[in-house]
């Protein structure tokens, strides 16, 4: 992996403090706009929850359990667009259905993802339910771009290594 | 039961301020909301409003928002589905969400459509000026 043009590359457990401070490095690297900046990190924080919420690899302090998944987001540019790329480990019957639901949105219009949002939210939340079911949705809306995924099979019985990308044009 | 003052510097910037004062029956949220963990801090305002409308009639509340991740949205309409039930019980209550007029997107303005359609709770969309 590249690293020379990261503007942010972290691996690790992702909680509220990391992204703060991952919100503070782009405000301060970057001279685009500040719509820009506010879209790259509206991305980034949804990356970034998928990963806290849905990655199976966490840390242990001693025997106590980090809840917080472990996965890496790189953030970098070339020329006016930035890419933020993310992957953690997830169970390979889930990395299927997850490729899919990317398929399913890049062919959405921004109305019909919009609207797919409003009907996700507008129904009951389910008991113990991580998350507001729509971070891939928000990342689809706000990038306007396609989501792109790559499944790595590094021969695990029930694991692979999930990678999801996006990119946002400055212009 | 008394106000909620929800600021100062201990607060993280992950979560917004909140001023919801009962006197005046006048409140306001403003910032950033992005923890991924959205239940204590909106179970908070759910729990004040259940309060504050079992002895008032009226509130009215501005929210500014800069920016709202998915978890909180989802929570955001969790609060506006239960001021859609307190005016169905004949209480007033009036939010005003404002929003950037000069972001081209309109990201926040949208933010507030979706809102109003999944919640099915009107909200007062006004372009902030100045």
């Amino acid at each position: 992996m590249d690293l020379d043009n990261a503007l942010i590359y972290y691996r690790g457990s992702v909680d509220d403090q990391v992204l703060m401070r991952a919100k503070t490095s782009l405000e301060q690297q970057l001279s685009v706009s500040s719509k820009i900046v506010r879209k790259m990190f509206a991305v980034f924080v949804e990356l970034a929850q998928n990963i806290s919420r849905h990655s199976p690899e966490c840390n242990y302090f001693g025997k106590e359990k980090d809840d917080n998944g472990v996965g890496f987001i790189r953030v970098y540019s070339e020329e006016d667009v930035y890419y933020l790329h993310a992957g953690n480990w997830i169970m390979r019957k889930e990395a299927g259905e997850l490729e899919e639901k990317c398929r399913q949105l890049n062919a959405m219009s921004y109305a019909e993802l919009r609207k797919m949002k409003q009907d996700i939210f507008a129904q009951p939340k389910v008991a113990k339910q991580k998350g507001g079911r729509v971070g891939l949705i928000q990342i689809a809306l706000r990038s306007k771009s396609p989501l792109l995924t790559k499944i790595e099979d590094h021969g695990y019985d029930d694991l692979v290594y999930f990678n999801i990308s996006t990119k946002i044009s400055a212009k | 039961m008394g106000d909620l003052v929800i600021t100062g510097p201990e607060k993280p910037t992950f979560t917004p301020d909140v001023f919801l004062n009962e006197q005046t029956g006048e409140g306001l949220i403003k910032g950033e909301s992005y923890q991924e963990d959205p239940s204590t801090f909106y179970n908070q305002l759910v729990d004040w409003f259940k309060n504050y409308f079992a002895n008032h009639q009226a509130f009215k509340l501005d929210i500014e928002l800069a920016y709202i991740n998915s978890s909180c949205s989802r929570a955001m309409v969790d609060l506006f589905k239960n001021f859609q039930e307190y005016r169905e019980q004949g209480k007033q209550l009036e939010v005003n969400w404002f929003y950037d007029p000069d972001d081209e997107d309109l990201e926040m303005l949208e933010d507030g459509e979706d809102f109003m359609a999944a919640s099915g709770f009107e909200l007062n969309l006004i372009a902030l000026t100045g």
